[in-house]
């Protein structure tokens, strides 16, 4: 993994690493100093061995769930690459025609050739030019019956093989000039697709008919021989352009670098920039360069080079350099090498639209029509980075889900400390009182945490290493697919990351708990009464200014205590040399010029100080902080409305209920003189006020606050602990309630209210811990009940596959090259009723003048037959009421009139947290808050990809709702448009490249399917069974929710994790109160029944809490949907659910079945001794 | 002739603590007649609470037999003899041990419920006992919010409540000054008084032992007086 959260792994992984090994130090320098606090704190590892056990199992589930996510994204990352590097071997890069050939492929002569083979054999780090020709053609295997309609053909001059090989399944060189021209290689691929053997005879169908070849040998995968489950048969070059009847031309060059098949690629960079400069225009260039170098547009070019740094980060450094260099007043090589890039110049074609210089855009758009001379690809690095950004998004979803889990695992450890400190507390308590100080229990605590730490994520990591496998395993046995093998992997790089951050995490948490713990009255500790801490020091107003104004001023202050009051002299030093330094190394010029995770290292003390501020200004104001959060939160929700930021708004508000709740306790505490009845109303009010907001459907303010940016995906998992944790609150909050409610049902059986009573009673008594498990559950559960609900909204595709499929039940793709004449007169009547037909063109599409988006941006025209409007039964999320009253009387309009157009969902704005933003066209004229289908019809003006013409006026009279989409992955903006306006837009009728057939009996359309490939193999047809398809990706969506739930439950095992340790600690804890029951007569199975009661009515709790916020956030979004999705139906899942809490109850009782067994074996006069 | 309540025969009972062998009750016999009380006095780990648990039956016996109303204890199993205590026996311990979470009241009734009475009954017999320690307007405190001379009361009272015939006391004082003991043991002999309960009751106190009807002195696991 190259990176994760956009840190880059390296960094990260040493960054961490250096934190581990620096606490190690301090650790052991402590340790070495005092090793009396050493051997205190550590000996009870040993003695208490199944306590330790217990431990190291429940901080080391954070790790797991690190080490696991970074397990999948290394593998995903790997079964990528392992593709690209199968398929594109010895091939860098590619260098191709212009790209302005609108049907068909587009060829470059020997001529170019011999120009790309002058410009590139100059170039030392190039060590292959291969001139070849690549298209997809039908083909079949007579002997086996096999065939694939669209397989690779490639042609090779042998002459040009330095750089390249070719070598066959024994490892020896093979040559193509020794090929007639009834001979082929093929590569291993074809022997696994269609069977074809060493001496097989197979069949291909050229334009001009159909020849048999014999193959010669089978190649390896690999480069020229392509790879990666990609079928490849090569020809020499002579041989196929005489079959093509296209002497002397080619489709493509390809490039070698120097060096590996897989360190080639760093060379990528260098020679695509070095190629595209002599590829490139300069005139061209010199003219965008005099439209760019505008101070304006520079500015509009920097500012979305900012904007776009966390999504597309590549964009971005691309943007900003052109930006830089347009200062400059000839087109550098930077400027050319990034500016012929097409991305990047559309991308500033789109934003000069957005910011009103449409005249600058339209000039960029037809110089961009002229600049390239040819096309240079970087196809591996593209391909490797291609690897990289698919895993590192799958890393990122996958922590993002994880990190509910991970938040649970630190409330785990947090659980887990705070059980340890209660079971040590006179042991400390009296050590304190022989005369440890605070520092020394914190010491004595995190030398014993460190060790769990260490020795937990060690397991950990490893652990998640074999989870990530085995879940890897289970998806490739999930999911419907054989074209893509997955391959493990684990670097020891993502090791090195899970062991320190799950080290990091635990033991930042341990310091936490041991500070806590530093905290204990002695006496009360000693007396083993209650849980109870020191109480404040009282500090004068005077001292507690002194002290905030001290710490705005840490390092002067540090200065003035060690030389004026003498005090801590080497380690304010020491402090005072680490704050200058982080000052130091945010001066931009510091920090670039040392390594990462110096300058990481060096900025810690820059985030200390800032807590130690809000600490004494906590400390200064008080109860009466309350005044400073309400400034806060209305300085947030001010900077909300300005910046339009959701997640700022969103946390200002919660900070004002806040306020709101603590005044409301304020004015209780006048008139309720029973502080627990007042804490109860305000915690309810305080709780209940955050609940209902956190919970307000999305777009609930948006009349008044207008539309706010989404926040990126951190923000989930956030929203998601703080929604668990107001309705933990407020549950809490009244326990009292609760419990009287269940002792009320539970007063008719007596002998069952003894036991019921104390297993209640003892929970709801210890709020802090009995919340933190509560929340563990309730956090896990609220994703899967989510997950559950959510993975049923999305079956309309399933119940109503009319919606996505038109009403078609086959879709037949063909070869431009490969054209059907009059399909109807070949197809069987009886099965087929109809068929129907699109051919779809490249366009620029602008609004027109007088509205909004009037730049050119690119779109699909898609010409269609009259059966294709007439017949498809897709939904309309918007239409003109003016030109029909439903669905088919807009189609019908539409079929009549040439000017009359249907677009599909995708010309809507889509502003969606993930990834960059679409530059394809869209429309300025749908405000996505309309609730209605109404939709008043508008202009928009449509033009051939690469023509300078003015473009054509047509109306958009519909937009089809985005489910109809559902199967067309790589679906841009289009509109639908009768085949008869073909004629008069391009000059010429478009070929036909999609057949969509309808049939007398729907349940056919599998054998149907594959009848037509074979009927119409010499066209290349790849037909579909179109519900097929939708059940399969149903399927594999299923596969894919199944994981995510999967994974997401290791939470549970957290969850259920702490009840058992809550359980071994209840019964250490209640030793005597177990005597004591024993003595007035509970038996021992009582005692047992007690414990398993009293775990599985917290984890019961937390179970219906997470079911019931998971099915209202799950509601919210459902709202959301619906307006995406007419019909969508809100299910929910009976069984999913109840199989997770039936699970997770019975987890439950079972980790806490040995510690209750325990306790009821307890003998009574043994349990009443114990203290 | 009054009816003996307690009696043992030749009970041994001993301790093993890291290989050390520790004979806490070297065949101890005595017989305790009903509606007496009795102290049990002693130096410290002369096995007065062990003879106490033993007698109670929370503890088991290594040697010897133990008659609590006619009925052996050695025969009853582990249920048996918590239904026992239950019905037949109360409990005062010297830290209380009330359980925190639940109020005075709902610890009182504890046993009743454990014995099978309806929520109510218990409900209605726990405030009257309470009533008879005079904690009646403290009964929805929890043992946190209550002093140690009440929270002994309730102990009392939860050791009453179900009519015991027996009532086991493991220096019921311990904890209290002597304002508290002198009234905790006021209250004791007026109980003893009222339903002719049995008192045993183990204490280093002279005070309380002066109050008992009768005094059984141990030292090292064999009753000497």
């Amino acid at each position: 993994m190259e990176k994760i959260f956009g840190i880059p792994a390296t960094e990260l992984s040493i960054t961490l690493t250096s934190l581990v090994l620096i606490f190690g130090i301090i650790i052991s320098f402590l340790a070495i100093r005092k090793p009396i606090l050493f051997n205190m704190g550590t000996r009870n590892i040993p003695r208490r061995k199944n306590q330790s056990l217990l431990i190291i199992v429940g901080l080391m589930l954070s790790t797991i769930i690190i080490s696991t996510s970074l397990g999948i994204g290394d593998t995903v990352r790997h079964s990528i690459r392992y593709v690209s590097i199968d398929y594109l071997g010895n091939i860098d890069q590619i260098v191709k025609g212009p790209g302005k050939q609108l049907f068909g492929i587009e060829y470059i002569t020997n001529d170019d050739f011999l120009e790309i083979y002058k410009v590139a054999s100059k170039e030392e780090k190039i060590d292959g030019i291969m001139p070849n020709i690549e298209i997809r053609l039908p083909v079949s295997n007579p002997e086996k019956d096999e065939a694939d309609p669209q397989m690779r053909i490639r042609g090779f001059d042998y002459d040009y093989i330095d750089g390249f090989n070719l070598k066959n399944m024994d490892g020896e060189n093979i040559s193509t000039d020794n090929l007639s021209s009834s001979e082929v290689f093929i590569n291993e691929e074809v022997n696994k697709n269609i069977g074809a053997e060493k001496n097989s005879n197979i069949a291909i169908y050229f334009p001009n008919g159909r020849y048999e070849f014999k193959v010669i040998d089978i190649v390896k995968n690999g480069g020229l021989s392509g790879g990666g489950g990609r079928s490849v048969i090569i020809f020499d070059l002579n041989v196929l352009q005489s079959l093509l009847m296209q002497p002397n031309s080619m489709t493509s060059v390809y490039i070698s670098n120097v060096g590996g098949v897989e360190d080639s690629v760093e060379y990528s960079d260098e020679i695509t920039k070095k190629l595209r400069l002599e590829f490139t225009k300069y005139q061209t260039a010199q003219a965008i360069l005099d439209v760019i170098k505008d101070d304006q547009i520079r500015k509009i070019i920097k500012d979305e080079s900012n904007e776009l740094l966390s999504t597309s980060k590549e964009l971005s450094e691309s943007l900003l350099i052109i930006s830089e260099e347009s200062s400059k007043s000839e087109p550098s090589d930077e400027f050319i090498n990034k500016i012929s890039d097409s991305i990047n110049l559309f991308t500033i074609i789109s934003l000069l639209e957005e910011n009103n210089k449409s005249e600058e855009g339209f000039l960029l758009l037809k110089y961009s029509n002229d600049l390239v001379i040819y096309r240079v690809d970087d196809e591996k690095k593209w391909s490797l980075d291609l690897a990289e950004a698919v895993a590192s998004g799958i890393t990122t979803i996958f922590s993002i889900f994880g990190s509910f889990s991970i938040m649970v695992g630190l409330l785990l450890i947090f659980l887990v400390f705070v059980l340890l400190a209660s079971a040590r507390s006179v042991e400390l308590g009296m050590a304190r009182a022989v005369g440890l100080k605070r520092q020394h229990l914190i010491q004595l605590f995190t030398y014993e945490g460190t060790i769990y730490a260490f020795i937990a994520a060690l397991a950990g990591t490893v652990i998640g290493i074999l989870l990530s496998f085995g879940i890897i395993l289970i998806v490739q046995d999930l999911i419907d697919t054989d074209d893509f093998t997955i391959r493990p992997k684990f670097t020891f790089i993502s090791a090195l990351i899970s062991f320190s951050a799950g080290m990091t995490l635990t033991f930042i948490t341990v310091i936490i708990s041991a500070y806590r713990v530093s905290n204990l009255n002695i006496v009360v500790a000693i007396r083993g009464l209650k849980e109870e801490f020191v109480k404040e020091k009282n500090i004068t107003i005077r001292n507690k200014f002194i002290n905030f104004v001290s710490s705005l001023f840490l390092p002067i202050s540090l200065i003035y205590q060690s030389v004026i009051n003498k005090k801590y002299i080497y380690r304010n030093i020491l402090l005072v040399i680490l704050f200058t330094l982080g000052i130091f190394v945010n001066i931009p010029f510091i920090a670039g010029n040392l390594p990462t995770p110096i300058v990481i290292f060096l900025r810690i003390p820059l985030i200390v100080w800032p807590i130690w501020i809000i600490f004494h200004l906590y400390k200064l104001f008080d109860r009466y902080i309350v005044f400073v959060i309400f400034i806060l939160s209305i300085g947030l929700i001010f900077y909300s409305l300005s910046s339009m930021t959701y997640a700022s708004f969103i946390v200002g508000c919660s900070l004002l209920l806040l306020c709101l709740g603590y005044v409301i306790k304020f004015i209780l505490n006048k008139f309720i003189s029973n502080s627990e009845n007042s804490s109860q109303i305000s915690g309810t009010i305080q709780s209940g006020l955050l609940l209902a907001f956190l919970f307000l459907p999305f777009e609930f303010f948006t009349p008044i606050t207008g539309d706010l940016s989404q926040p990126g995906p951190w923000f989930w998992p956030l929203s998601g602990a703080a929604q668990t944790a107001s309705a933990v609150w407020l549950l809490m909050s009244n326990s009292r309630i609760l419990v009287s409610i269940l002792n009320f049902f539970l007063s008719p059986f007596s002998g069952l209210k003894a036991v019921t009573k104390t297993a209640i009673s003892y929970p709801m008594a210890s709020k802090f811990r009995t919340g933190l498990t509560i929340s563990m559950f309730a956090l896990i559960i609220f994703t899967l009940v989510i997950f559950s609900i959510l993975n049923n909204i999305g079956d309309v595709a399933t119940e109503q596959p009319d919606r996505v499929t038109g009403g078609f039940d086959i879709l037949g793709t063909i070869d431009d090259e490969l054209p059907i004449d009059n399909i109807e007169n070949d197809l069987d009547s009886n099965n087929i009723l109809m068929v129907a037909k699109s051919s779809n063109v490249k366009i620029d599409a602008k609004e027109s003048k007088g509205y909004t988006n009037t730049t050119y941006k690119p779109a699909n025209m898609i010409f269609v037959d009259e059966n294709f409007m007439m017949n498809n039964k897709w939904k309309f999320k918007y239409f003109d009421t003016n030109y029909g009253a439903n669905e088919k009387e807009i189609w019908e309009i539409a079929s009549k009139n040439d000017n009359l157009i249907i677009a599909n969902a995708n010309i809507l704005e889509d502003d969606g947290p993930f990834g960059p933003p679409d530059r394809s066209f869209k429309t300025s004229m749908v405000d996505d808050d309309i609730t209605d289908k109404y939709l008043e019809a508008f202009n928009v003006n449509v033009k051939l990809r690469g023509n300078e013409d003015t473009g054509q006026e047509k109306i958009v009279i519909a937009i089809i709702e985005s489910l109809a989409n559902s199967l067309d992955f790589n679906s841009s903006s289009s509109f639908y448009i009768s085949m008869t306006a073909a004629e008069s837009f391009i000059g010429t009728t478009p070929p036909v490249n999609k057949y969509y057939f309808k049939l007398s009996d729907k349940t056919q359309a599998s054998r149907i399917a594959k009848n037509l490939q074979n009927q119409f193999l010499a066209n290349g047809m790849n037909a579909i069974s179109l519900y097929d398809q939708i059940v399969t990706n149903r399927k594999n969506q299923n596969a894919f929710n199944k994981l995510f739930q999967g994974f997401s439950s290791l939470g549970l095992v957290v969850g259920v994790a702490a009840i058992g340790v809550l359980t071994v600690r209840a019964v250490v804890e209640r030793r005597q109160s177990i005597g004591v029951l024993r003595a007035i007569g509970f038996r021992s199975s009582m005692i047992r029944t007690q414990f398993l009661i009293e775990s599985t009515f917290v984890t019961f709790l937390g179970v219906i809490l997470g079911v019931l916020l998971g099915t209202w956030q799950s509601w919210n979004i459902f709202l959301e949907i619906t307006k995406e999705i007419e019909g969508a139906s809100f299910v929910f899942p009976w069984l999913n659910i109840g199989i997770f809490v039936g699970i997770t109850i019975l987890a439950s009782i079972v980790a806490s079945i040995i510690p209750s067994n325990e306790a009821s074996k307890i003998y009574p006069a043994e349990a009443l001794r114990y203290e | 002739m009054s009816e003996i309540v307690i009696s043992t025969e030749n009970l041994h009972k001993s301790y093993v603590s890291k290989d050390i062998e520790v004979h806490a009750l070297k065949g101890v016999q005595l017989s305790i007649q009903k509606g007496e009380i009795i102290g049990v006095m002693g130096p410290s780990g002369c096995g007065k609470t062990t003879l106490l648990n033993c007698l109670s039956g929370l503890d088991s016996i290594d040697d010897g037999h133990i008659s609590i109303q006619g009925k052996s204890l050695v025969d009853l199993n582990d249920d048996q003899l918590s239904e026992f205590r239950a019905k037949k026996m109360g409990f005062v311990f010297q830290t209380y041990n009330l359980l925190p979470v639940l109020t005075a009241v709902e610890n009182v009734e504890l046993p009743l419920l454990v014995s099978g009475y309806s929520s109510k009954e218990a409900r209605k017999k726990s405030i009257e006992t309470l009533k008879v320690v005079g904690l009646e307007q403290w009964k929805h405190h929890l043992p946190g919010q209550l002093s140690g001379g009440q929270s002994q009361r309730v102990t009392l009272a939860r050791a009453l409540v179900n009519d015991p015939a027996i009532i086991w006391a493991d220096e019921p004082t311990g904890n209290l000054d002597s304002t508290n003991e002198k009234e905790i043991m006021d209250l004791l002999i007026h109980l003893n008084k009222i339903n002719n309960q049995t008192f045993v009751i183990v204490t280093h106190s002279d005070y309380v032992g002066s109050r008992t009807n009768r005094i059984i002195k141990m030292h090292d696991g064999e009753i000497v007086d």
